[in-house]
């Protein structure tokens, strides 16, 4: 990292593989997710949309359902 | 809309309607206006037995659908942030309402009988109208939250 790009404040969003991979876990609804995981159907949704930054512990429990590693799920889009 | 969005929705409702009413009693109508007070007051009590339905209403499924997570993670920051919006509405009318007595306690020696009398009462209709308005913003920023994220 450079020291120009470490003087600037970094700021991004929590972007995510969740619609893909529940297409790819049997076509798995939302609500099917959620119950797994221990959210609502509404906290999946906005996940989804890149409206709510899951907690780590969260986003764990959900790469575990997709029994994926944490990066695959999720990434870190930064702004310009 | 989730189980919370509609309780927002109710308590925004209910709130809204105390606040109608009290102001109504306290200021009363304007003349000639008699004939809408029953009409008005029939609204009233309508929208407090509507959001007290729709709170029951939501309990019961509640029960039904027990195996189903009721708040999560982001349920509790939203409802952290509309306590906090709140508290900011309630600490500013607490120390409105202080600050009103300190200076009716000051000037009180300077000022008529009749006018130090009324004060107290203007204290607690800027208390009341202070929690409901508290309870009201409390309700808008859960919403809010809950819009944004749908």
């Amino acid at each position: 990292m450079t020291s120009a790009r470490r003087k600037k404040r970094i700021k991004g969003v929590v972007e995510n593989n969740i619609r893909h991979l529940r297409f790819h876990a049997g076509e798995m609804t939302q609500q099917e997710l959620a119950d797994l995981v221990g959210v609502t159907r509404q906290t999946i949704h906005a996940i989804e949309a890149s409206k709510y930054a899951p907690s780590l512990e969260l986003a764990f429990r959900i790469a575990v359902a997709f029994d994926a590693p944490i990066g695959e799920v999720f990434r870190y889009e930064l702004e310009d | 809309m989730s189980r919370h969005e509609l309780y927002a929705w109710a308590g925004l409702a209910f709130a809204l309607a105390i606040a109608g009413y009290y102001i109504l009693a306290v200021i009363g109508l304007p003349d000639g206006a008699e004939s809408v007070s029953d009409r008005l007051g029939s609204i009233f009590v309508r929208v407090i037995v509507i959001a007290v339905a729709v709170e029951l209403v939501l309990d019961a499924s509640q029960s039904i659908m027990r195996f189903r997570v009721d708040k999560d993670e982001r349920d509790r920051m939203i409802e952290g942030r509309s306590f906090r919006n709140a508290y900011y509405i309630l600490a500013v009318v607490v120390f409105a309402a202080i600050g009103q007595l300190v200076v009716t306690g000051l000037l009180g020696e300077y000022i008529n009988n009749e006018f130090v009398v009324s004060l107290p009462v203007v204290t607690l209709h800027i208390l009341v109208l202070g929690v409901l308005a508290a309870s009201a913003i409390n309700s808008v920023t859960r919403i809010y939250y809950y819009r944004r994220g749908s």
